[in-house]
């Protein structure tokens, strides 16, 4: 039979108190022993339960020596203990939340060990964590900033063109290695044969004329080619723009900007005017650096 | 600030309870170094998960890209090796402390009431790891990946009734291939970490349930008196051994990072079918005589490890004394010894007839180089570039694969690639399905020439030194003129 809270305590000799707590072992998850509230001055201490422990109906439990013994028992200092949820024993205890107690570990109480433990596992979990921060960063942004590709494309043969000032749009595929593979893309580009006059309005700015690589080393100059051609991508937000025959402009139709053939910005929500391309003839063939400029800017970006 | 913040979650969700209930678990008899394996297990899984997450910004799981992206990996994306050789190392680290921790609950007895849940769960969980294993192992897709796998899965397949069913499931079809990897990649880094992360909260929930079952020896109050909470001094050692961990994983992957070897070649006549570590010791056993042929099969590769699985698990139950001392258990402890010396053994075996069967002997490849052209007249039907024309001053015929880059598997495991070939020189159609190569007995090859033949091949690119070539070719061509004599 257990050992219930308010049972009445007695030694052989006369009685002398009741259980006011339970005391559990969690290393055997068994009660070890029992705090009693003494009848005469109201102390309680703590005794343990064994085999001089009888529990009889009652409830009544009896310590079998005289009552001299409880002197020489510890009293109940509430600090020592912490309570133990109920969870941590065993059912068979039968009883309940707030009624049992464990000892509380005696290191525990040294607040400066803890401390010292505390901050030395941080201390190795950032050993651990700080080297790894920045070869992941260096792992994860490996393929976002690339050098740029300044291979000549070629768009197609020059006397396909039409007559001057007329723009057509070409297609043309490239096979970029994306990291593990090769990879096909259609692009387009607007290209013109420009008459003197337009070709004197469109290469009058230097970013229209003037190519430069990230570092500022210039890569070519469009100088003495009849040719202009236009990236594909409307510098707004990219979407691929039209060529209007009967009112000579370029329309966007994402949001409506509107180009003229000398690539300036007559309206619309575009930053910049068209973007020019680096372009030359070679044996017969127009050729272009496929570059691109990021959308949506004032300035003329190279990104790819 | 971060006080702030901590008062505020404190106050809607009682933390602080919350954390008291994590940390303040009691250690009887204190926080020790015994106790960190489980820990580090934890450890390594979550650094296989940052690691696992961080190579599919980058792996394609499809066969004709999973290599392509795992080389880009390896050679060109900064710390690729890193992130490589971490998850690579830690997948052994991972089976090795699996059974350190099961060691130790077997020899300390604490899979004992109330904890036969938390033993059961963690079962569970090795065998979850074992399948991260091998599933990991083809992702890839090098010709060790490939063959390891292929051969893995007709183990599958050696099952009674369910057998052919299981090996097509793993597959996606009859063969491996696009499918095969797909299945793979899904069940390594979807089904099994999903499982993996269920059962281990449920194994850490059981045994915060039950209890840590403290030292097998010690007088209960004496363990009460000493007792600590988790939290700092296991935390403390628990990471100390984690830092060991991530030191040695760091440390394994720079000096040996993983390897990649030649793209899977289903095609490729030479394969190397040797499996991770882990799995030799049950590879060797596949080997011995009484497990040969299909039944044999099943039983050493399905029936002896389910037993042995299943007598773990049954453990707790047919062992149900309170004696924890390991050496009061001497049934159990000596089974223990049993079993590590066996294992011990089988890997043994293993590794040295791998070393044994295969090794470059220039005499053995001369003599094999002559059965190719003369006895064996392979080159009738194969084509070697580069050499055919420079001994028989044309190329080989085209009716049986070209053998140019036979050379070109991988030689460090090569077991596989002796036996293999020899196995394919006896009866080339039961490897190769359709295969009209006449078998070796046909053609009148002895067993040494076999393996004189399968040295050439497994060494040809490098041909004979100047010299020995023209005294080669010498000797060819009076082979030849006797041949035509008659
Ligand atoms: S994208 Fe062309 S106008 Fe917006």
């Amino acid at each position: 039979m257990d050992i219930q809270l308010k049972s009445r305590v007695k030694c052989i000799d006369r009685p002398v108190g009741e259980v006011s707590r339970l005391i559990l072992s969690q290393t055997t998850r068994e009660i070890t022993d029992m705090v009693v509230r003494l009848d005469a001055n109201g102390r309680e201490i703590v005794v343990p339960v064994d085999g001089n422990t009888s529990v009889r109906p009652g409830p009544e439990v009896v310590l079998l020596y005289p009552v001299d013994r409880l002197e020489g028992m510890p009293g109940f200092r509430r600090g020592d203990w912490e309570e133990v949820e109920v969870a941590e024993f065993a059912p068979h205890l039968h009883v309940h939340q707030g009624e049992v107690l464990a000892k509380f570990p005696e290191a525990e109480r040294d607040l400066s060990r803890r401390r010292f433990f505390f901050w030395a596992s941080n201390a190795i979990g950032a050993l651990i964590t700080l080297p790894l921060v920045w070869p992941v960063f260096k792992y994860l942004i490996f393929p976002l900033y690339k050098g740029f590709d300044n291979a000549w494309v070629r768009l197609g043969k020059a006397d396909r063109l039409p007559a001057a000032d007329s723009p057509v749009l070409l297609e043309f595929t490239r096979t970029p290695k994306e990291a593990y593979m090769v990879n096909t893309v259609k692009k387009t580009a607007w290209a013109v044969k420009a008459s003197p006059d337009l070709l004197k309005d469109v290469y009058k700015g230097d970013p229209e004329r003037v190519f430069k690589e990230a570092d500022g080393q210039p890569i070519w100059e469009n100088k003495g080619v009849e040719y202009i051609v236009y990236s594909g991508k409307c510098p707004h937000l990219g979407c691929a723009y039209r060529w209007d025959e009967t009112d000579k402009r370029f329309i966007c139709p994402c949001h409506l900007s509107i180009f003229k053939l000398n690539g300036e910005l007559v309206s619309g929500p575009a930053p910049r005017r068209l973007d020019t391309l680096p372009v030359r003839l070679a044996d017969g063939q127009v050729e272009i650096i496929d570059a691109e400029y990021k959308a949506g800017e004032h300035g003329k970006k190279r990104i790819v | 600030m971060l006080d702030i913040v901590y008062k505020w979650i404190d106050e809607r969700i009682n933390l602080k309870g919350l954390q008291n209930k994590m940390l303040n678990e009691p250690i009887p008899g204190g926080a020790r170094y015994a106790y960190v394996f489980g820990s580090a297990l934890l450890f390594i899984f979550a650094m296989q998960i940052v690691t696992g997450i961080l190579m599919m910004f980058y792996y394609a799981p499809t066969v004709d890209h999973a290599w392509q992206s795992i080389r880009y990996i390896m050679e060109d994306v900064d710390y690729g090796w890193l992130i490589r050789g971490i998850h690579h190392w830690g997948s052994s680290a991972m089976v090795v402390l699996l059974v350190v921790h099961a060691t130790q609950v077997f020899l300390w007895g604490a899979y004992k009431k109330p904890r036969e849940m938390v033993w059961i769960v963690g079962l569970l969980l090795a065998q979850v790891v074992i399948g991260l294993g091998f599933t990991g192992y083809l992702l890839p897709w090098d010709q060790k990946a490939y063959w390891g796998s292929v051969v893995g899965i007709e183990v599958a397949g050696v099952v009674p009734v369910i057998g052919d069913f299981l090996a097509r499931f793993l597959k996606g079809g009859t063969s491996a291939g696009v499918l095969t990897l797909n299945r793979f990649f899904v069940i390594h880094v979807m089904i099994l970490p999903l499982s993996l992360m269920g059962l281990a909260g449920l194994h850490l929930f059981l045994f915060r349930k039950a209890g840590p079952a403290g030292p097998y020896k010690g007088e209960p109050a004496e363990l009460e008196r000493k007792k600590e909470f988790f939290f700092p001094k296991q935390v403390y050692k628990d990471s100390v051994f984690m830092l060991m961990v991530f030191a040695a994983l760091v440390g394994l992957s720079y000096v040996w990072p993983p390897e990649l070897m030649s793209k899977a070649n289903p095609a490729a006549s030479a394969f190397d079918p040797e499996p991770e570590w882990y799995f030799l010791a049950i590879f060797q056993l596949l080997r011995l005589p009484i497990f040969a042929g299909q039944w044999g099969e099943f039983v050493g590769a399905i029936v002896v490890p389910g037993l042995f699985f299943g007598l773990l698990f049954s453990l707790p139950f047919l062992d149900t004394r309170k004696e924890r001392h390991p050496l009061k258990r001497p049934i159990a402890t000596g089974g223990l010894v049993v079993f590590f010396v066996s294992m011990l053994v089988l890997m043994g075996i293993a590794v040295s007839t791998r070393e044994a069967l295969f090794h470059h002997d220039e005499k053995l490849s001369a003599l094999g180089m002559e059965i190719y052209y003369t006895k064996g007249n392979c080159a009738a039907c194969h084509v070697i570039a580069g050499l055919d024309e420079e001994i028989r001053g044309a190329p080989g015929g085209a009716i049986g694969p070209a053998l140019t880059d036979e050379a070109d598997v991988d030689k460090r495991q090569v077991g596989g690639f002796l036996e293999w070939q020899i196995m394919h020189l006896k009866d080339p159609a039961k490897l190769s399905p359709g295969s009209i190569m006449p078998p070796a007995a046909a053609v009148g090859l002895t067993e040494n020439e076999m393996i004189a033949l399968v040295h050439f091949l497994g060494d040809h690119t490098k041909g004979l030194p100047g010299k020995g070539m023209e005294a080669f070719k010498k000797k060819l061509e009076t082979a030849s003129a006797a041949g035509a004599k008659p």
